[in-house]
């Protein structure tokens, strides 16, 4: 698994940008007639799988001492992807193994499912950015699509999201359907939607896409979950925007990216007063967020622009009841203020919101290339 | 789109079933909606939230599904054997579906320094719609098909029910005559209204009715014997205004829930609450003193107490003189009292005045000289008549009045002449008392009642030196073989201390003076049941000798009564059988070998049955018709069965006994859905009656023979016969009493204490009325102060109902007298000591006896099976662990529970809440099988003074006098 | 922050453990549709394991310096009980009556036991609802902010709109008074009662409560019992109160009970058969000054003079007991109502 991810990223040293990304990022849809009838449809077998890495979700921190207990405990973990479309659907296939499978129990409170969910922008292309992978942000909302096991069988659902916080039901058009292969433990995940709904039309050549997933074993669920950074799908019928992919490829060319070492020397004078990684923790926790998987699961360009220009993107903590402030006096209903130290960002007069993160411009572009190169090395796992 | 979703979370938290969204691939999952939804981020939700309502809305909906409209509702009390008789509001949804039910609480303060009884009702009653439609709820008739008990039954008529039943009970007049009818309402329906149509059909037909009180072991006998009633005592709001409040042999917190908020408001006021029993139980737990006397020996504690209040003089003496019999002289040679028509009235040390003054027969009573008692009055130094005994017209306690003056002595002896000349010393009862109290110093008690001598001396200066001092003796005293001793040393003790109405005394249970409602369940004495001793039955129905004889050793039996088991059993077995049969009705414990045809209605009897004797019974009965509400084990083995209505579907009437002043009122919501075919028991009555009438007149149609509709008893009717072809007219008092709704109305017009009151009125106040003043026995009820019994005696002086007229400490009874029981004793258990451990089945705080005790709502409340609870010293050397199945057992079997271990239990007994019916356990084997028992020779005398058999004189039930031994399973 | 905040104060001088409560709570709201297991108002001895079984020792609230604390999610079969049914229906065939699963757990499994050596061991009974607290553990757990407290009373609701079941919030009590409910995959917890109390009814628990020892009503209304035991008199105390949430459910601490004894049987003189330190464990330092309040009133009474006090405790009229808001419906709030509702969801 490890492996695979070091493969692709020395091939994409080989090629040319556009080249390298196509090969780390981009899957091909595979021209159907039909979508296949489901996980275990041999039309699949046309489609040619990628695999991808994803990481533990690290930016905010959940209270559960069971499911905290397995962060610790990360491990380098992949997933395969195909999709297929027609003329009208896109279907996406996601495998991913699992030696125990996990469903949600009708009579245990303390049982979680096993789970797999994919994301669309409602809106993307152009000079746009992509929403925050991260279930999309204020600005930019996602539709997600989640599928779950429960012993009552596979559960679909669909949510619009703004960020952590923000998942709102909504009733996206999608077929989902989920299936555990018990002799070669895997778990497969299906879902199909419409190319164009009332939400999003995905009539591009590069779609973006990205994954979650949960193991219900390691009492995941909600925010305490594996994902991975943006991914496309390829849909030959379709042109593709250059502009996107000028923005989103960054990262990828020879030079775009420097030495690690050098980035890992300048985070830790910079950011380490805020962020945490894996590795070190000097911060009060949940100051901002923690960075330990953001090389598995942010784009390089993402990782960049949020260095220059935090404010782009207000990525949101956890609300603010989480931490009270103990020096301030108690209300009258013995009520404790929020301490609002936590918050991630600030509210300005005119009411915008601003990234309590400052923008670093100054760095160099080797500079940021440096620590860019530096995050992108962050997967999460203790070594 | 939201409101559709709102619906569908709205209908499953408001009661319809629930869908399960699974999806596959092909059901798509919702439409495109009309604009793009966004997605809703709330920055603090504690301070500001975007939509509260939906949420709010649901539960809201959900909340008036199950409370109803007022309009709707009911009312009723749970008439079961708790005696707790609490007014509740029942609440019907549109369905006619009863879906809660709430105490009504709406009962008047009746003054503003004593908290009101609201809310009464308790854990059992709040859940009593959930049981109304449980799987076990009998819904029709039914009649036996395979063997007893197999469950095998075929559903029938109603017609086919009553005919089946009535043409039995008429047979069985026709060929063993009415004595074998056994008709019975059992302590499943305590109450004015309903249980008086099952006595009314008993009555009439001239059928066996055991004594309730006693056939459940719920007796006071022992109290009986000193204050001439086993009932006496207060409200429990009176135990609010107490200075010391003992708790023997009970426990409020458990078994009386909606009166023990007093205890602990009392304690509040400055009360001090004492706990006497042998486990740390729930009300001890939060009580000022626990005294752990060891299980079975209260009657010596009784006794060490009265040795410290005689010694140390902390009684009062005038008390003594003129309220007890203390004073009245005994027979040294003899051990009998003297008595006026063994005395030489003429001799010099005669009060000849006293005799003239006190036994001289008026128009209103006759003088009786074997029932005129002596003193020495030390005023004239002459053995002197007192007047108000039982065999004297004059009916006070005053020994001061106008024309009289008598200073009785207490001590001391003194030569007294009888008819004939002879000569013979005597003493007052007083010094033989004090001797026997000798043989009880605190220290001697200690080695066998585990109490140090300390506590007997608290006890002592508590009772007898705080101005309002209350002894609550509780039920599980008189459970022991020698029980009824103990409830007599304890009502000695009471007496003892001089405490009578407002200042405390004794309490077991009031009783309110309810008149008028004899018309109700009887025929003005023209037709009458065979009443039966409630013990004395159940024994031979059982065979209970069989049990004594395996369990009980010679050695135990004569430490315990000081003869061999069969001398005993022998003595015993003489005054049974003496009393046995319509021959010798009005002597001793009346009962009646030749019953076989049982028509019983709410009494799972077989939750109590000891030893063997269901086998027994089932072998004696030859015919079971049984009324109630559940599958009860009993009910399996019936051979026709008679569904009837719930608390809820009925109308009837409840007040005693008076631990309140309300009478509480069973009126069913107007939109009820009947459940099944179930009737009221008054409905089945007068439904049996009609047919038996029926019956009756065919057979003499067809046969000419005047015994079809004259059924001869020249013992129970006043005529002679049974005229069955009357029964109707007679039943029903044409046609005016057929319902349960009837019998509510004329209660409330022929009882003088409800008035004035209406269905109406009571419905308006929350479903009771408040008695008024006319309901107190031996004290006014006074409208607002807490009420006790006796202060018509220590205010007015009246008379006691005993043979001395006062607090009675002698009984000369040859049999008292010769088992050295003449004055207050104690005696030593029987159960054998082979066995470590003293089986306790103390009454639950999760049942009434076996009434909900099949409840989920309550068992999920326990361990959800039988358990016992066990000191954990005792478990670790068996190697037993809390949640272990154990085997207890003894010479009449074994049965198996969960193992609870607790600090709260003592070393030398198992503890387990009773009411467990046997199918409850492994094997249907129930832990009353290991029970044994023996009639008390004591409780069986009969004959003396006011020790007649009755309802203030029979005996009890044993349940605590086993031991087991246990061992993991 | 709501504007008020209504409070329950619950003497366990006069609780008899008898969970009347327990089961007004469960007719009212809890024997049906997934709630079955739950007791939003259960009664345990103390000291015992309680319900959810060990839920003291399940971390939530916060710690000293005001962090949310990491919590357990406690397991149904294991700590919680799964409600045992019954065969009734085939007692009419015969057979005899016992439980459809074994009972290995339940919400008062220990029941009278207590602790410490016969005839010395200690116990007493330990009512407990939703604590609706002021810094509630599970509204600050919840990442979708799906719990608020109402405005007008400070009562705690999970938005079943929004919940979507993930349990932090159970992790985040430290009462463990918050439930998952299989059936909608929601959370859900006692909610005082709020539609009775919109129409002027006590909560169940309360109304129904025959030991009459729970007082309601809100905690700035000065003429009030809650206000006067709370605040005036300080002998009503939190469970807890370490656990940092502000909880609104208060207790009046037990006295000791009957003296304990030594060797020979005899009653040790002014020995406590609670040992304090067990209720400071509970109830935290304030007890002390609370019990010696409580005594000091007894002995005034017993010598015959008034006491505000313990008036207040004996509660001669039920009905006063509560002091709640006139009966009205509050002014209807905006709705967002988004949601939809597959009832099993993890």
């Amino acid at each position: 698994m490890r492996e695979t991810l070091l493969f692709s990223l020395l091939a994409a040293f080989a090629a040319s940008a556009n080249e390298r990304f196509f090969a780390a990022e981009v899957m091909d849809a595979l021209e159907v007639k039909t979508v296949p009838a489901g996980p275990r449809d041999p039309v699949w077998k046309e489609a040619h799988p990628k695999t991808h890495a994803c990481a533990a979700q690290r930016s905010v921190r959940l209270n559960d001492k069971a499911a905290n207990a397995e962060l610790g405990r990360d491990v380098p973990t992949t997933f395969s992807v195909r999709a297929a479309a027609t003329d009208t659907e896109l279907a996406v296939l996601v495998e991913w193994k699992d030696p125990s499978k996990s469903m949600v129990s009708k009579l245990e409170t303390a049982s979680f499912g096993d789970a797999a969910a994919i994301e669309f922008p409602l809106k993307f292309g152009g000079a746009l950015r992509l929403p925050h992978v991260g279930m999309g942000d204020d600005a930019l909302p996602v539709a997600v699509y989640l599928e779950r096991a429960t012993e009552e069988g596979p559960v679909t659902s669909t949510f619009v999201g703004g960020g952590f916080g923000s998942l709102t039901r909504a009733r996206f058009t999608v077929r989902g359907a989920m299936d555990y292969d018990a002799e070669h433990e895997t778990w497969r995940a299906m879902f199909v939607r419409p190319l164009v709904d009332g939400d999003s039309a995905l009539t591009q050549g590069l779609v973006p896409v990205g994954f979650a997933f949960w193991e219900g074993g390691r009492s995941e669920r909600g925010g305490n979950k594996y994902i991975s950074s943006w991914k496309f799908i390829r849909l030959s019928k379709y042109r593709v925007d250059e502009a996107l992919l000028a923005r989103v490829s960054w990262g990828y060319g020879l030079g775009d990216l420097g030495d690690p070492i050098k980035g890992k020397q300048l985070f830790e004078v910079v950011c380490m007063a805020c962020h945490w990684t894996e590795q070190k923790r000097i911060a009060p926790v949940g100051l901002a967020p923690d960075l330990s998987g953001i090389g598995t699961y942010q784009l390089p360009a993402y990782i960049k622009e949020s260095i220059l220009t935090p404010s782009e993107v207000i990525v949101h903590n956890l609300h603010l009841n989480r931490v009270y402030d103990k020096s301030a006096a108690k209300d009258k209903n013995g009520a404790y203020p929020n301490q609002t130290l936590y918050s991630w960002f600030s509210v300005g007069p005119d009411g915008k919101r601003a990234s309590k993160m400052p923008p670093f411009a100054h760095f160099t572009p080797q500079e940021v290339g440096e620590i860019v190169a530096y995050l992108k090395t962050l997967d999460g796992v203790l070594r | 789109m939201s409101i559709s979703r709102r619906d569908a979370l709205r209908k499953l938290l408001v009661g319809a079933a629930a869908t399960t969204a699974t999806t596959a691939l092909g059901k798509p999952q919702g439409q495109a909606p009309a604009q793009v939804p966004v997605p809703v981020r709330v920055e603090d939700p504690r301070a500001a939230y975007p939509d509260t309502l939906t949420t709010e809305d649901l539960y809201r909906a959900e909340f008036a599904g199950t409370y109803g409209d007022p309009q709707e509702k009911g009312f009723a009390y749970h008439c079961v054997n708790c005696q707790g008789n609490c007014a509740w509001e029942v609440w019907t949804n549109k369905d006619g579906k009863v879906t809660r039910e709430n105490q009504s609480a709406k009962y008047p303060q009746i003054s503003p320094d004593v908290p009101d009884a609201n809310p009464r009702g308790c854990n059992k009653g709040v859940q009593h719609s959930q049981g109304m439609y449980e799987a076990d709820r009998l819904l029709y008739p039914m009649r036996r098909v395979g063997a007893r008990g197999e469950g095998k039954w075929v559903r029938i008529s109603w017609e086919q029910a009553i005919t089946e039943v009535a043409q039995k009970l008429y047979d069985t007049m026709l060929t063993v005559g009415p004595a074998g009818n056994y008709v019975h309402v059992g302590a499943g329906i305590l109450t004015e209204a309903r249980a008086a149509s099952v006595k009314r059909l008993g009555s009439l037909i001239g059928a066996v009715r055991p004594y309730i009180a006693s056939y459940v072991g719920d007796m006071f006998p022992g109290v009986s014997v000193v204050h001439g009633e086993g009932n006496i005592g207060c409200t429990y709001d009176f135990v609010y205004k107490t200075n010391v409040a003992v708790f023997w042999g009970c426990n409020p917190n458990t078994s009386r829930i909606p009166d023990a908020h007093y205890l602990w408001e009392g304690k509040y006021n400055g009360s001090k609450i004492v706990v006497i029993s042998p486990e740390f139980n729930s009300t001890a737990i939060h009580a000022d003193a626990w005294v752990p006397v060891k299980v079975g020996y209260d009657a010596h504690l009784a006794m060490a107490v009265m040795n410290r209040i005689v010694a140390r003089k902390l009684y009062d003496e005038t008390f003594l003189k003129t309220t007890t019999d203390l004073p009245f002289l005994v027979r040294q040679d003899t051990g009998e009292l003297l008595r006026v028509a063994d005395l030489d009235t003429q001799a010099h040390s005669f009060d000849a005045k006293s005799l003239a003054l006190f036994g001289t027969s008026t128009a209103k009573k006759e003088a009786k000289p074997h029932e005129l008692f002596v003193v020495l009055n030390q005023k004239t130094k002459k053995v002197t008549v007192v007047p108000g005994t039982e065999g004297s017209p004059v009916e006070t306690l005053r020994l001061t009045d106008l024309e009289w003056d008598i200073d009785p002595a207490l001590t001391g002896t003194v030569t007294v002449t009888l008819k004939g000349g002879k000569t013979v010393k005597a003493a007052p009862v007083f010094e033989r008392f004090k001797k026997e109290l000798e043989k009880f110093t605190p220290e001697k008690v200690q080695k066998l009642a585990g109490i140090h001598p300390a506590q007997v001396e608290e006890l002592a200066v508590d009772l007898t030196r705080s101005k309002v001092a209350l002894i609550t003796l509780g039920f599980s005293v008189g459970k022991h073989f020698n029980g009824m001793l103990a409830q007599r040393a304890i009502a000695s003790l009471s007496a003892l201390t001089g405490k009578l109405g407002p200042d405390g005394g004794l309490n077991t249970e009031n009783e309110w003076n309810i008149t008028g409602l004899e018309g109700l369940s009887g025929f003005e004495g023209r037709f009458k049941h065979r009443f039966a001793s409630g013990f004395v039955s159940e024994f031979e129905l059982g065979d209970g000798q069989k049990d004594f004889d395996a369990l009980y050793t010679d050695d135990e039996v004569k430490n315990g009564t000081g003869f061999t088991k069969a001398e005993y059993a022998a003595k015993v077995q003489a005054l049974v059988d003496g009393a046995e049969g319509d021959q010798k009705f009005t002597q001793g414990k009346s009962w009646w070998k030749a019953v076989e045809t049982f028509l019983v209605f709410a009494d799972a009897r077989f939750r109590r049955n000891k030893g063997h004797y269901k086998d027994a019974f089932l072998e004696k009965a030859k015919f079971i018709a049984y009324g109630d509400v559940r599958m009860s084990e009993f009910a399996q083995h019936a051979d026709v069965l008679l569904p009837c209505r719930s608390h809820y579907e009925v109308w009837d009437l409840r007040t005693n006994p008076g631990y309140h002043r309300f009478a509480n009122l069973a009126y069913p919501p107007p939109h009820l859905k009947p459940v099944g075919e179930a009737k009221s028991e008054w409905e089945i009555c007068t439904l049996l009656v009609e047919k038996l009438e029926a019956l009756a007149k065919a057979r003499h149609q067809k046969t000419g023979d005047p015994k079809s509709i004259a059924i001869p008893d020249l013992t129970h009717t006043t005529g002679g016969v049974r005229p069955m072809d009357q029964l109707v007219k007679e039943f029903t008092k044409d046609g005016r009493l057929r319902s349960d709704k009837d019998a509510v109305e004329f209660a409330l017009e022929h009882v003088d204490q409800f008035k004035p009151n209406t269905v109406k009125s009571m419905v308006d106040r929350g479903g009771f009325l408040v008695l008024n003043d006319k309901s107190g026995k031996s004290s006014p009820l006074a409208a607002n102060a807490p009420y006790n019994t006796f202060e018509s005696q220590k205010y007015l002086k009246q008379r006691f109902e005993t043979l001395s007229g006062r607090l009675t400490f002698y009984v000369d009874h040859p049999l008292w007298v010769e088992t050295g029981a003449a004055v207050p004793t104690a005696k030593d258990p029987i159960k054998p000591r082979r066995y470590p451990l003293t089986l306790m089945t103390p009454h639950a705080r999760w049942s009434i006896h076996s009434t909900y005790k099949t409840s989920p709502v309550l068992l999920r409340l326990g361990r959800g099976k039988p358990w016992v609870t066990l000191n954990p010293e005792v478990a670790k050397a068996k190697g037993i662990a809390d949640g272990d199945q154990v085997r207890l057992f003894n010479d009449l079997g074994e049965f198996f529970a969960m193992a609870k271990l607790s600090p709260a239990a003592p070393p030398d007994a198992v503890v387990m809440e009773h009411g467990w019916e046997g199918f409850m356990y492994r094997g249907k084997k129930g832990h009353n099988r290991l029970v044994g028992d023996m009639l008390n020779l004591l409780e069986v005398s009969d004959g003396w003074g006011h020790l007649k058999f009755g309802t203030n004189w029979d005996g009890n039930q044993h349940a605590y006098e086993t031991t087991l031994d246990v061992s993991r399973a | 922050m709501s504007k008020r905040q209504l409070a329950m104060v619950m003497d366990l001088n006069k609780c008899i453990g008898c969970q009347t409560c327990t089961v007004a709570c469960k007719t009212q709201w809890t024997n049906r549709n997934g709630r079955e297991y739950m007791y939003w108002n259960n009664v345990e001895t103390k000291p015992g394991a309680g319900y959810p079984r060990g839920w003291e020792s399940m971390g939530g609230g916060f710690d000293s310096t005001g962090r949310l604390a990491d919590g357990q999610v406690p397991s149904r079969t294991g700590d919680y009980g799964v409600p045992w049914d019954y065969n009734h229906d085939e007692l009419v065939r015969g057979a005899a009556f016992e439980p459809q699963s074994e009972p290995r757990v339940g919400p008062n499994w220990d029941e009278d036991v207590g602790a410490g050596e016969f005839p010395n061991s200690y116990e007493f009974y330990l009512p407990r609802i939703c604590n609706h607290c002021s810094n509630p553990g599970c509204l600050a757990a919840c990442p979708r902010g799906a719990i608020f407290k109402r405005d007008q009373d400070g009562i705690v609701l999970v938005d079943l709109a929004r919940c979507e079941g993930y349990k932090y919030c159970i992790a985040g009590c430290p009462y463990k008074k918050i439930y998952f409910n299989p059936k909608l995959s929601k959370s859900e917890k006692c909610i005082f009662c709020f539609p009775r109390i919109e129409k002027g009814l006590p909560p169940a628990c309360a109304q129904q409560c025959v030991g009459r020892i729970r007082f309601v009503g809100f905690l700035d209304d000065e003429e009030g019992q809650v206000y006067k035991l709370v605040t005036k008199y300080k002998v009503a105390l939190p469970l807890h109160p370490d656990a940092g949430t502000g909880p609104n459910v208060y207790y009046v601490p037990p006295m000791s009970g009957p003296k304990k004894f030594d060797k020979t049987g005899k009653p040790i003189e002014g020995s406590e058969r609670i040992p304090l330190e067990y209720l400071e464990s509970l109830f935290g330092k304030d007890v002390k000054p609370a019990l010696d309040t409580l005594h000091a009133e007894v002995e005034r009474r017993k010598r015959g003079e008034r006491s505000e006090l313990l008036d207040l405790l004996i509660a001669f009229k039920q009905e006063e007991m509560f002091r709640l808001p006139k009966p009205a419906q509050p002014a209807p709030q905006k709705t967002t109502g988004a949601f939809k509702l597959p009832v099993i969801q993890g």
